[in-house]
């Protein structure tokens, strides 16, 4: 099966300091890939040098047959859509109008939203639970709600994949449960694939197909979470002491806090 | 059944907003082309527009026509250009001031005041202008040429970077201008004047230089109201939304480059429209800039358009700079809405 996103061999350096070495992972379509590690383990650059963000020094980035650099900002946003890990607006449009946003892509410079795009944001809103709140403020939402706005945006650009910069790590555990939920089923249900960088083990564990362990920039393991979340893995990528369980079909990880 | 509600709403609204302010633009317009010590009367002016020849014509047409025009155009112009960079920044002090054109122009005007530089027919023969004027507009652009230079980091140029090197560029210039005034008394009190901004050399070659970069240029702006609504979320995300910041900001910084610089090049450095203006019409049209952006035209022209009026009105003879009124009547309602805003009313 060819996959949706490819990433080989990747490398990225701030000046002489090596932040990402020789990292690759392949995503196939309708899969949730979470990135797991400690913090500056190079989970955000990784995925900025997805995105495209930042030009890697060495490696290669493709969705689909065509390598991101090579993209439009335009063509790249049809394809690729990101949840960001902290948005900002500070000025008072609604949530539609921010929702809509995530047509920019589909439209021409000087054409305007056309019925197709507002029946796109209404789904978008529908799905993540929003549509009650299409016409409030942004700048009244709480946290839960704005991220889901956010959701809905990604949503409603129509992309194969979606890069999510830890979409639940400012979220109660209730809203936590929800957006994974959302994400998993839109995988599932929608043929998309995420990828999503992770802080919470046990959240990932559940929801992930395949987890990218990261220490320091290198990869050390990728695969099913059986296979990454285990005892020794943890010990090395994070320096804790854990014991691992499985809990509803997957693996649960319960760190030694004394 | 939700979203032809949202859609109509939308439109219903800028339709509303847009056909208030034309309607409010014809009637200064009337007012600052009906008012003045020449007092005549509304009726003799109708009668004038309609079957010709009167004794106003004189005054009307070679005078008050083109002053109000050329105000209307500097301030929708101004306004635009405030505009658009305070969207580009996500910076609510940002305007054409912050960018150095106002320095610079008043660096190249105050030059050419002085030095008497290339007589007028080199200026004329260019646009219709005096040579002033095209110092000005020469000094405004380079002065944000200097500018981004100074910003940039390989194509990239960063907005701290471009507010601090506005700032210090802008610093230079001023100096360079006291500089200029202290070594030539004789033409100080000139140079003061024109930095205070003014309309009395209207002319109708002034307004067609005017209108000829300022009306393209603002509806260029406006071709950028979705790239610039998206750009408020951050160059991240707006990237990943397809529009290319490093693209835009470049674009939209040389567009409003040079409305600001003609408007000032006609007008003298007119402070506040550019800042305050859009702020105030934010405040009641909310902050998407396919509505702003026209509003924000037709705002800044009223506004500066009355501004005018009342300037040259107020103690006739004696002229009150027009930056002066704009200032004095502007900052108070300006602050009202901000209280306003404060206390929870429609932001």
């Amino acid at each position: 099966m060819s996959s949706r996103l490819t990433v080989e061999n990747l490398s990225f350096f701030y000046g002489n300091r090596p932040i990402l070495k020789n990292v690759s992972l392949a995503v196939a379509p309708g899969e949730l890939v979470s990135i797991l590690g400690h913090n500056g383990s190079g989970k955000t650059t990784l995925l900025r040098c997805i995105s495209g963000y930042l030009k890697p020094k060495e490696g290669a980035v493709r969705i689909g047959e065509d390598a991101v650099s090579s993209l439009s900002s335009k063509a790249l946003a049809r394809r690729m859509a990101l949840v960001p890990q902290s948005p900002v607006m500070e000025f008072d449009f609604t949530v539609r109008d921010i929702v809509l946003m995530g047509r920019n892509p589909h439209l021409k410079r000087f054409s305007g939203e056309t019925e197709t795009d507002y029946a796109a944001a209404d789904a978008a809103l529908v799905r993540t639970g929003m549509d009650a709140l299409a016409d409030r403020s942004v700048l009244t939402l709480s946290g839960g709600e704005w991220q889901r706005t956010i959701i809905a945006r990604a949503i409603c650009q129509k992309s194969e994949l979606m890069l999510l910069d830890e979409p639940v790590a400012s979220l109660d555990i209730k809203h936590q449960i929800e957006i994974l939920r959302l994400v998993r089923s839109l995988c599932r249900e929608s043929g998309v694939s995420a990828l999503c960088v992770m802080h919470d083990v046990n959240l990932s564990a559940h929801y992930s197909d395949q987890i990218l362990l990261l220490k320091q920039g290198e990869a050390l393991a990728c695969g099913a979470p059986g296979s990454v979340i285990t005892a020794p893995l943890l010990a090395e990528a994070y320096g804790i002491e854990a014991e691992v369980r499985t809990e509803q079909g997957h693996p649960y990880m319960i760190p030694r806090y004394d | 059944m939700v979203r032809q509600s949202a859609k109509t709403a939308l439109r219903v609204r800028a339709c509303i907003s847009v056909i208030t302010l034309l309607v409010l633009s014809f009637f200064a317009l009337l007012l600052a082309v009906a008012w003045g010590s020449t007092g005549f009367k509304v009726r003799e002016f109708l009668e004038y527009l309609f079957t010709g020849a009167s004794s106003a014509e004189v005054i009307l047409f070679k005078i008050r026509l083109p002053r109000a025009l050329l105000s209307y155009l500097v301030g929708g112009g101004l306004a635009v250009a405030g505009c658009c960079l305070q969207g580009v920044f996500k910076n609510p002090m940002a305007d054409s001031h912050i960018l150095g054109v106002s320095a610079g122009a008043g660096f190249g005007a105050a030059a050419c005041i002085a030095f008497g530089i290339g007589g007028a027919s080199f200026g004329i023969a260019a646009f219709g202008l005096g040579n002033v004027a095209l110092g000005a507009l020469i000094g405004g652009m380079l002065a944000v040429l200097f500018v981004v230079q100074f910003a940039r980091i390989g194509r990239r140029v960063s907005t701290s970077a471009l507010l601090l090197s506005g700032i210090a560029v802008s610093s230079l210039f001023t100096a360079l201008t006291s500089g200029i005034m202290i070594l030539h008394r004789e033409s100080m009190e000139q140079v003061v004047f024109w930095t205070l901004g003014s309309f009395t050399a209207a002319s109708f070659e002034k307004v067609r230089f005017a209108a000829l970069l300022i009306l393209p240029c603002s509806a260029l702006c406006m071709v950028f109201a979705r790239p610039l609504n998206i750009m408020l979320l951050g160059e991240e995300d707006a990237r990943m939304l397809g529009v290319d910041p490093v693209k835009t900001t470049r674009m939209l910084v040389l567009l409003t480059t040079l409305l600001a610089a003609g408007c000032v090049s006609v007008s003298g450095i007119v402070g506040f429209v550019g800042l305050m203006l859009p702020h105030t019409l934010r405040l009641m049209t909310g902050p998407d800039h396919r509505l702003l952006l026209p509003c924000s035209f037709l705002g800044g022209g009223i506004f500066l358009c009355l501004a005018d009026t009342l300037a040259r009105s107020l103690f006739p003879p004696l002229e009150i700079p027009v930056g002066v009124l704009s200032a004095l009547f502007g900052v108070p309602f300006f602050l009202y809405l901000l209280r306003r805003q404060g206390k929870g009313g429609r932001g």
